[in-house]
């Protein structure tokens, strides 16, 4: 299917390898949690958020590995691609994961894979778990820049610039752009340069926000805006995940079109349409933000909009365009071609749950309940894990000698997508009824719609796993290497950039004035002692940052020939933001302000960073200084939002009509929290949800649920009733209390000193221990079950 | 019906047809193959026709979802209503127990540590409403009780490992 490029199919073969092997754990990991849900396996909410944690992070990154290894593979065809920076961002994201599953599995980080501020930072879990968390993230994220500024440089350096990637003049000057006997760049290079792009994009706002929350994990006093972050998070969470689906469709481009024997071609309106994708894919994100109802108005109603619209490029041209090669084809339905043609539907009908939940007004119903995972669960697990599969039995059907019989693939596709989708309609079941997403325990009907959800998943992966075996034994049938020739395609129009001379004078004064700039804002701590805010301070490093990257654009032009178009720019191009970002820590202005040369000197670095950053861009790609600088310079302009600067609920921009009200929140007298609620913080913090369930699952120890006010039986044959009583001194002395078919001296008697002793005269932590599980319990004591309505004194 | 049953059903009858689309495509690779041009020239035909209408039904929705909008315009927020504030902090919230029944009643909604939601159930358990609770922030959500009962929220937004603990009870109507 493809021409013999060892380097680029050892390179594939171990991105999509551990990709899939990622992703199989990950499966495992979420059916525990489906079982765990449906009440049929024991799971700690501490280990069962931890392992939520973990299976989105895995999930995403290890798609988003199938998706870049595959690309990657593809552009070797028609541009110069060398193997370490592959090589490196590989070892980047694989460190990435060992420190998340270290995080998590060891260390009990639970903050999601969104890591929500402030939540990583109000968690159970020790805090090295939250450092090695965002590390494990910002590791990730530097492989994946790396990889996008490459495979950006890559089809710009072939095709003419950015202008040429984007088939511009292909579009809107045909009949010139024919007669210079030029061709459009091929239909996989969208996707490639799309990635690039956003992902560049997405990635500054991942090292931002990182660097932010790393800043205020090591020191507290930097405060963050919440608004803020939950915009970065989301902005980057969004763009990268969607971005996985579609540097996918060059899977499609390429595996369809070879599938059915027909060709896909670059055309006018596929060109718009990858337009129109770049903007929609940074545009959409907003939508996770709909009911926040502080955030900016436009931006709620451009995330409807831009949800909507998204789908029109999409079913158009990528969708429609498949279909066609499918039509009247003659196609033959090997897997591959059966799990990429599947893949189709999951992403359409994945789009549609989608579009439902984009709208603002059924979001209000569907916001965080179980339809969300719905829909996404359909586009990943159904979308992008079937292109992925189907593109690696192509590519085995190709080169072998054995054929999948017609039985078999009956019984993988009725098992895979069967239990696929009464896995799914599980979530989108569960969604309507209002289950919210993310509960460890679900009220009803969550744990019904689990347990058709886990019988699914099972079949599902019953389904893959003999797609598996089956792979292999095709494998091993592999006709010996075909003769290297090319597949046929052409390398897409590749013409070299025109080295158009910039003018002399026009860099001279670009660069004095870059200059001018970069200097005044490192010398103006000299002229000026007055502390502005942090937002104002912020801005002007943008400013100045802006003016080094003008003169490093200016400078790079002299740059020679030999010494451009090294791999090894691509580094400082990545690190040197990230060095900027640390050099503009929050909480040290203050003391800058007091020591102005001081000040000078960390001006001196950020406008270094500034510079570095966009001179390696453009030493490695010229042309691709400039995105770096709009890039470098928005993000520490974004830094003025949120990095370092938190409202504080009282300065709510006071225009607004809802800040008047706001002080009488602050002035209301918050009123205690109830003995019951405390109960049920207690015995999440106190580490008794370890052995004891609230759900009636059996653990270590007996469950709480129902055990207030019923008979327990001793070792010895005796019984009690679990009064007060009962409880108090099982809580403290749980070695003089052996209850029958339960193992004895397991429990700690460390509780006593926490909770009973002169050091606790009243005893209320142990009171509200013991009216939370009387609250468990329908015999529950009536004296120690107050309404939860009544806050206890 | 409730709205969300009533969205499942627009969702699996959408679905049904893409899918059914899907299958039919994929069963006329039985008939006669056809060479790629004649298909191309009837193919760009219907997608010009799909193009416009597809563009067209997602800018009337669009146009049709805007009145619906939950968001309270800063007229809606000063107007006579009953203004509750709630605190939400882990795990609990922190707010009254007893509302009337039919009155506009503007739940200012905060939070004290990290992000919650703030989701309403009704009696029969569906979700009538929800905003999140920021700290930092408030965010006004308008509720009118319309039937007297005994009503749940939710944290509908992660909060922590009690996160799915995170309820409470209030009663709306009859006596207090």
């Amino acid at each position: 299917m493809l021409n013999t490029d060892n380097v680029g199919r050892r390179v594939m073969n171990l991105y999509i390898g551990s990709g899939l092997a990622i992703t199989a754990l990950m499966i495992l990991a979420g059916l525990m949690m489906r079982a765990a849900q449906a009440n049929w396996m024991p799971l700690s909410t501490g280990s069962f958020y931890a392992l939520l944690t973990l299976h989105g992070a895995g999930m995403i990154v290890a798609l988003a590995l199938c998706g870049m290894g595959g690309l990657w593979r593809l552009m070797r065809r028609h541009a110069d691609l060398s193997t370490a920076p592959a090589v490196v961002t590989y070892g980047l994201t694989m460190l990435g994961v060992a420190a998340v599953l270290v995080a998590t599995l060891g260390g009990g980080f639970a903050g999601l894979y969104t890591f929500l501020y402030p939540l990583p930072f109000h968690g159970t879990w020790p805090g090295w778990a939250t450092g090695l968390f965002l590390i494990g993230i910002l590791l990730v994220n530097f492989g994946w820049m790396i990889w996008c500024l490459q495979m950006l440089g890559a089809v710009m350096r072939t095709y003419g610039g950015l202008r040429g990637a984007l088939a511009w003049d292909f579009v809107w000057h045909p009949q010139a752009f024919r007669d210079a006997g030029r061709h459009a760049p091929p239909p996989e290079a969208f996707p490639a340069l799309v990635a690039g792009l956003d992902g560049l994009l997405a990635g500054m706002d991942c090292m931002l926000l990182g660097i932010a929350l790393l800043t205020h994990w090591i020191d507290p006093r930097v405060r963050i805006d919440p608004l803020w972050a939950k915009n970065l998070t989301y902005f980057f969470a969004h763009t990268f995940a969607n971005l996985i689906i579609y540097m996918l469709a060059a899977f499609i481009y390429v595996g369809l079109s070879y599938a059915t024997r027909r060709k896909y071609h670059t055309s006018v309106v596929f060109v718009i349409a990858w337009w129109s994708s770049l903007v929609f894919i940074l545009t959409n994100y907003s939508h996770h933000l709909y009911m926040d109802f502080v955030q900016p108005r436009p931006l709620q109603y451009l995330g409807e909009l831009s949800s909507y619209l998204t789908a029109v490029p999409v079913t158009t041209v990528t969708i429609f365009t498949a279909l066609l090669l499918v039509w009247r084809s003659g196609m033959r339905w090997t897997l591959g071609s059966i799990f990429m043609y599947s893949g189709l539907i999951g992403w359409v009908v994945g789009g549609i749950g989608a579009e439902i939940d984009a709208s603002v007004p059924f979001n209000l119903h569907l916001h965080n309940t179980l339809w969300v995972p719905a829909h996404f669960h359909t586009y990943l697990l159904g979308g992008c894990l079937l292109f992925v599969v189907g593109w690696v039995f192509l590519l085995i059907e190709s080169r072998s000698a054995r054929h999948t019989s017609a039985l078999l693939r009956w019984v993988v596709s009725v098992l895979t997508f069967g239990g696929m989708a009464v896995f799914l309609m599980g979530f989108y079941c569960g969604g309507a009824f209002g289950v919210p997403r993310r509960y460890a325990v679900e009220p009803p009907p969550g744990p019904l719609t689990a347990k058709f959800a886990t019988i699914g998943a099972i079949v599902m992966c019953a389904g893959f796993l003999i797609a598996c075996g089956e792979g292999f034994r095709l494998r091993l049938g592999r006709r010996a290497i075909p003769s290297p020739r090319d597949d046929g395609e052409t390398s897409g129009g590749r013409c070299v950039m025109n080295h158009v001379a910039t003018g002399r004078r026009a860099v001279i004064a670009g660069g004095a004035a870059g200059a001018l700039i970069m200097f005044s804002g490192i010398l103006a701590p000299l002229l000026s002692h007055t502390m502005t805010t942090i937002s104002v301070h912020h801005l002007l490093h943008a400013g100045m940052a802006a003016g080094a990257g003008i003169l490093a654009l200016a400078l790079a032009t002299g740059l020679k020939k030999r010494d451009r178009e090294r791999v090894g720019w691509i580094i400082p191009a990545v690190l040197a933001p990230a060095v900027g970002l640390l050099l503009m820590w929050p909480s040290e202005y203050a003391y800058l302000m007091m020591h102005p040369w001081l000040h000078v000197c960390d001006h001196l670095g950020i406008a270094l960073a500034g510079f570095l950053a966009v001179f390696s861009a453009q030493a490695y790609v010229r042309g691709l200084g400039w995105p770096m600088l709009i890039l470098m310079v928005a993000m520490d302009a974004m830094a003025a939002g949120g990095y370092g600067v938190s409202p504080g609920l009282v300065s709510l921009a006071p225009p607004h009509p809802q800040a008047q009200v706001a002080p009488s929140i602050l002035g209301k007298k918050v009123q205690p929290l109830s003995l019951l609620a405390r109960g049920a913080h207690l015995y999440l913090t106190l580490g008794c949800s370890g052995c004891h369930s609230v759900n009636g699952s059996r653990r270590i120890g007996p469950t709480w649920k129902n055990l207030a006010g019923y008979p327990q039986t001793f070792a010895d044959g005796k019984t009690r009733i679990a009064n007060d009583k009962f409880l108090k001194n099982a809580i403290l002395f749980p070695d003089r209390l052996h209850l029958k078919g339960f193992p004895r001296g397991v429990m700690p008697d460390t509780y006593r000193a926490m909770l009973a002793g002169a050091r606790h005269p009243r005893e209320l932590r142990l009171r509200a221990i013991i009216v939370y599980i009387n609250s468990l319990s329908n015999r529950g004591s009536p004296s120690r079950r107050p309404s939860p309505n009544v806050p206890e004194k | 019906m409730a709205l969300a049953m009533r969205l499942l059903l627009m969702f699996l009858v959408l679905a049904t047809l893409a899918i059914a689309i899907f299958i039919a495509v994929a069963l006329s690779t039985r008939l006669p193959a056809q060479e790629q041009s004649d298909v191309q020239h009837r193919g760009y035909a219907i997608r010009g026709k799909w193009f416009a209408a597809i563009t067209l039904f997602l800018l009337a929705g669009f146009a049709a979802t805007l009145p619906f909008f939950p968001y309270p315009s800063a007229a809606a927020v000063l107007k006579p209503s009953l203004r509750v504030p709630v605190i939400a902090e882990q795990y609990a919230f922190i707010m009254p127990s007893h509302f009337p029944v039919n009155q506009r009643i503007i739940f200012a909604v905060t939070s004290r540590d990290v992000n919650h939601g703030f989701g309403v159930y009704d009696p029969q358990g569906h979700l009538i409403a929800q905003v999140q609770a920021m700290p930092d922030y408030v965010n006004y959500l308008e509720v009118t009780f319309r039937q007297p009962g005994r009503y749940t929220i939710r944290c509908l937004e992660y909060c922590g490992i009690g996160h799915a603990m995170m309820e409470k009870t209030i009663t709306v109507g009859g006596s207090r």
